[in-house]
């Protein structure tokens, strides 16, 4: 087949496996950056499509299908790999050829899956991923016998290294090669394996794993160990608090230096603009508005990156599964399914992930509930907001080991954890039912976190934060720094000008809603903007009192509302920041997972509610407690 | 086929009644209980056949949560899963020793 | 003067950041879609066609982007510039 051609003849291949098999970071090796997020028509799945050249010029078009244990499906998700691969699924084409991506320490349950998928008729290639960590932990095996006992080619992959795929692509180009008729090699009619077939189909992998000299090293005593204690009722319980304690320790004491660096460095950037320029609205639009706004936020990078460094490192090692198996208890009481753990915990970092992980939840009214709480899992955003406020009002000292500032985080954290949970209990009773919500979750293998892997992640977690701050959250502030400088005052002004202007003016018609629950019309403008990024209304804070100061920039924001606000007034912030529905990106989300305006108003509306009723009590009894 | 007319006979208890540190073989796996809401009996079993309770293979009860012995983690053809009391119960096992 | 002139550029464009970033990703790619068609077929060397090649297209492609979170700085689906991922 000559060059022309081969470039021209696309070729549609899809990724199946096992969860935790390492297929998404395969796909990520093959395609780069080249990929497109979308929904399957008609359902809230994910589609994950990315394209990548091979060495002979062809196009590849990979579809990372949704992990799953078979091809006989028990959540959305996983139906949704048996249609596409079925070429059943209206408006998508049957793939045409699929790469099974197994895990090579797990390769009993892979082989299934493999015979499962063979039963298909369309074209396979294995790819044995993790093989690295296989070899390094005494697996082996004869991959050129394992490729003859199922009549299928058997390649090697990492998916994390950079060139892990190579032995794949190979393979694809060959296979590729040959005429679309020639890789057909069993006619197609798909009938569900009965329950016989299903166990038949485990003693025929295991023959095979046989016949090809499957060696398993026995299972580690490290790792043995480690879930005796990890999964014991009490000392794991013990560990999990333990493990929750550390991280918000860490996140400010790790963080402070490098935040001292951060705001040196933006208060001298704001001392050279200020000599430099003359006095004029690009100083006020430079000084007061970017530099107070941005550098509000940008201090707490530091803060948000030790967070991301625990999120990451506890994903990678597999602990997670672990602490849903100790809470599953807990979960159930209020009437979620233990599998709404996970996406419950990638709320931590941002509710969106999190709201779109529920579709592996099999139960629809579950997984409405799953999604409806998730925004009370203190996302990251919420930091800047959480640590501005406490390293203002609460001192830096300690309580026995602890220290205080570390101690209140974890309490709101907490409340909202707790609140989530009482939330899923009031929705259980109110929409009743008594419903049984299967668990079997996998508890993986224990893993080091890979050093690499969280090196990159937070980089990239840097970099994002960063373009995030350079893009909405800059232009945000231009948009409030505008609001606030005109019109300008009268000239028998007693406030300064930005209480006269249009963003003075919002701000003073919310205070009227604000003030039973003691927010001032500074805060009341920051909350607007707050609803596009919640970090925002720290850096709206910072513009609004940069703007209302009449002399130089007097300082970081920190010091000024520690000066001008009451302690109920932090608090009754504090308590309403952990409810209020800041972020009109999730209700978006919410509208889209569950394809209706009802549940995000719903969504919205009790949040509101609550966060209206907390800072009403917080502020009212911290007022009366003097 | 009913892979539960193999359990009857034999001197086999529900995977549910094992405790930590005990290990046993799967008899069979009983697909013929209760409608529980929307989740059939039949869905579990077939989804735990899938993970590898089938009949012959080998089970270790690596943990079990408190109060209830609920949920427990058991390992089984090399990979180790948490099942609530109400999946375990379906797994029919002979202890060992 | 020419200050003047600077900040109202800054806070026109800032200001259109903000109306794309909060417009609802489907109507916006709706929205795109059509105009693009009302355009016409594609033609280079009339001002239309400048306009549908150079605004239009490049808007379209950076719409498509449907994960839902166009600003959100956890959404793993946001394009990041670095090749190399974490294993999930």
């Amino acid at each position: 087949m000559d060059d022309v051609s081969a470039r021209s003849r696309e070729l549609r291949i899809a990724l199946v496996g096992l969860p935790n098999c390492g297929k998404t970071a395969l796909f990520n090796r093959l395609t780069g950056s080249r990929q497109k997020v979308a929904n399957y028509p008609g359902v809230t799945v994910e589609r994950k499509e990315g394209s990548f050249t091979g060495p002979s010029r062809r196009r590849y078009r990979v579809l990372d299908l949704p992990g799953t244990y078979s091809l006989n499906p028990t959540t959305l998700d996983e139906a949704i790999t048996r249609d596409v691969a079925l070429g059943r699924l209206a408006g998508e084409a049957q793939p045409e050829l699929i790469v099974i991506v197994a895990d090579a320490t797990h390769l009993a349950l892979s082989l299934r899956l493999i015979l499962d998928v063979q039963r298909l008729g369309l074209p396979m290639i294995v790819a044995l991923n993790m093989s690295d960590i296989a070899r390094r932990r005494g697996f082996s095996i004869d991959r050129d016998r394992l490729a003859q006992e199922i009549g299928v080619p058997v390649v090697e992959t990492v998916a994390v290294a950079s060139s892990g795929a190579g032995h794949l692509i190979d393979q694809l180009e060959r296979s590729a090669a040959l005429a679309p008729e020639d890789l057909r090699t069993l006619p197609q009619n798909w009938v569900d394996p009965t329950a016989a077939e299903v166990a038949g189909s485990h003693t025929r992998a295991r023959q095979i794993l046989d016949a090809a000299g499957y060696r398993e090293p026995l299972r580690s005593r490290l790792a043995a160990s480690a879930d005796a204690l990890v999964m014991h009722p009490l000392a794991g319980m013990v560990i999990l608090a333990g493990l929750l304690f550390l991280v918000f320790q860490a996140v400010f004491s790790w963080a402070a230096v490098p935040m001292d660096w951060i705001d040196a460095g933006v208060g001298a950037l704001g001392t050279y603009i200020s000599s430099t320029l003359a006095d004029g609205l690009l100083k006020s639009l430079l000084v007061d508005g970017v530099l107070a706004g941005l550098g509000s936020v940008v201090i707490f990078l530091p803060q948000i990156l030790v967070l991301f460094l625990f999120i990451l490192a506890l994903e990678d090692s597999g602990y997670l599964p672990r602490a849903a198996y100790l809470l599953d208890r807990v979960m159930g009481s209020v009437g979620l399914s233990g599998r709404a753990f996970i996406p419950l915990l990638s709320s931590f970092a941002c509710a969106i992930p999190g709201i779109m992980a529920t579709r592996t939840i099999p139960n629809l009214r579950d997984r409405i509930a799953t999604i409806m709480i998730a925004p009370l899992m203190t996302c990251s955003a919420r930091l800047p907001v959480y640590a501005l406020l406490i390293a203002a009002f609460i001192p830096a000292q300690s309580v026995g080991w602890f220290n205080l500032q570390g101690l209140v985080l974890f309490v709101l954290y907490f409340a909202g954890i707790v609140s989530a949970l009482v939330v899923a209990w009031v929705m259980k009773r109110i929409t009743g039912g008594t419903s049984y919500r299967p668990l079997m979750l996998e508890l993986p293998d224990y893993q080091w976190p890979n050093l690499r892997n969280l090196t990159y992640g937070l980089w990239e977690r840097a970099q994002i934060f960063l373009v995030r701050v350079g893009g909405i959250i800059l232009a945000l502030m231009i948009v409030l720094w505008f609001l606030s400088s005109f019109p300008g005052a009268p000239a028998d002004a007693t406030q300064p000008p930005i209480y006269y202007s249009l963003a003075g003016m919002i701000g003073r018609a919310l205070e009227v809603v604000f003030a039973p629950i003691g927010f001032n019309w500074q805060i009341s403008i920051a909350l607007v903007p707050g609803m596009a990024a919640r970090e925002v209304a720290v850096g709206a804070l910072g513009t609004v009192y940069a703007m209302s100061d009449t002399g130089d920039l007097a300082g970081t924001l920190g010091p000024v509302i520690a000066q001008t606000w009451s302690l109920a007034t932090a608090l009754s912030l504090l308590a309403w920041y952990v409810f209020a529905p800041q972020c009109l990106s999730t209700l978006a989300i919410v509208k889209r997972e569950t394809n209706s305006w009802r549940y995000p108003l719903i969504m919205a509306g009790y949040l509101f509610a609550l966060a209206y009723l907390a800072a009403f009590i917080t502020y009212r009894v911290t007022l009366a407690l003097g | 086929m009913s892979i539960s007319d193999v359990a009857s006979t034999e001197q086999t208890c529900p995977l549910s009644s094992l405790r930590k540190g005990d290990g046993g073989v799967v008899v069979a796996v009983d697909d013929s209980g209760d409608l529980f809401g929307d989740t059939r009996d039949s869905t579990i079993a077939r989804r735990l056949l899938e993970l590898g309770f089938v009949p012959g293979a080998g089970i270790e009860i690596v943990a079990t949560m408190w109060p209830g012995d609920d949920p427990l983690a058991v390992r089984v053809g090399g990979s180790t899963f948490a099942l609530r009391h109400h999946e375990a119960r379906i797994v029919r096992v002979r202890r060992n020793g | 003067m020419l200050q003047n002139v600077i900040v109202a550029l800054i806070v026109l464009v800032a200001s259109a950041y903000v109306a794309w970033a909060v417009w609802p990703a489907n109507s916006r790619l709706r929205v795109l879609q059509r105009f693009d068609a009302a355009l016409g077929p594609r033609e280079i060397d009339v001002p239309r066609g400048w306009l549908q090649r150079f605004i239009v297209r490049p808007l379209l492609r950076l719409a498509e982007v449907r994960s839902g979170c166009g600003a959100c700085s956890a959404n793993p689906a946001t394009p990041a510039p670095t090749k190399a991922r974490r294993e999930s």
